[in-house]
């Protein structure tokens, strides 16, 4: 166990929560803009481009989530609550504080 | 038809053979850095390779997978579905494999899941199925 370690951990606990943040807002947008906008106001293109944006996100998150519990380090309660946030809306903004704590007990005990 | 087999095959070797001399190049430019080849500093430096320019690479991939179905009215077809089976579980082995590099980078003493011996056949198979798909789409 190096140093590395610990840095390159963190760093991608940072992604994540970028991956996470990213995949949250456009979910929030694809419910409380876009498809108010199509059901209420008659523009379908609104669901049509911000879900593509949320499609992708969604699938970036995902694979970010792989990624980092490729690494080790993870119980599969902790990965369930990450892959599960990411159907509901406004979840992920809890996953932020979630992996915060995640990256400052690594960084703490000075290991995974 | 036997044209289009034809090149089918001719793109999973050319890209292979383009994968295999990026994998050339990244070793070997790290053994002539002028240090000691280490082998905690070259597995940094595919870390670094696999987030700067293979992660997204493969993100531009799917963009312009999905853009040429819906441009061309792909959806729904057979061969798609196959094909995009075989890319989910390319890019989850992929965030699999840069997971465990990325430990590995970091932490000597990490032993990475004997399952991945099976990410080079599983990649090779699955990168031949989805070229016969895309370009001869037998069903």
């Amino acid at each position: 166990m190096t140093g590395n370690t610990i840095a390159f951990e963190l760093a991608q606990l940072r992604r994540m929560r970028l991956a996470s943040l990213f995949e949250g807002s456009t979910l929030v947008l694809l419910v409380c803009v876009a498809m108010p906008l199509k059901y209420m106001a008659g523009y379908p293109q609104a669901t049509q481009i911000i879900g593509s944006v949320h499609g992708f996100a969604f699938l970036f998150y995902v694979w970010v989530v792989i990624n980092t519990v490729a690494g080790g380090g993870w119980r599969v309660a902790e990965v369930l609550r990450l892959l599960v946030s990411a159907f509901i809306p406004f979840g992920a903004f809890f996953n932020v504080g979630f992996l915060r704590r995640k990256g400052e007990a690594i960084a703490a005990r000075g290991m995974l | 038809m036997l044209y289009l087999w034809l090149k089918a095959l001719h793109l999973a070797a050319v890209v292979t053979w383009i994968g295999g001399m990026i994998m050339l190049g990244l070793t070997l430019r790290h053994a002539v850095a002028g240090r000691p080849p280490d082998f905690q500093r070259l597995l940094a430096a595919l870390h670094g390779w696999d987030r700067r320019v293979t992660g997204p690479a493969m993100g531009l991939a799917w963009i312009l997978g999905i853009w040429m179905v819906v441009d061309a009215g792909w959806l729904g077809a057979n061969w798609l579905w196959v094909k995009l089976v075989l890319v989910a579980l390319l890019s989850g082995l992929h965030g699999f494999l840069a997971g465990n590099l990325r430990r590995l980078a970091g932490d000597a003493g990490w032993t990475p899941p004997p399952s991945l011996r099976l990410a080079l056949p599983v990649t090779l198979a699955g990168l031949a199925v989805i070229a016969a798909m895309v370009v001869v789409k037998p069903f």
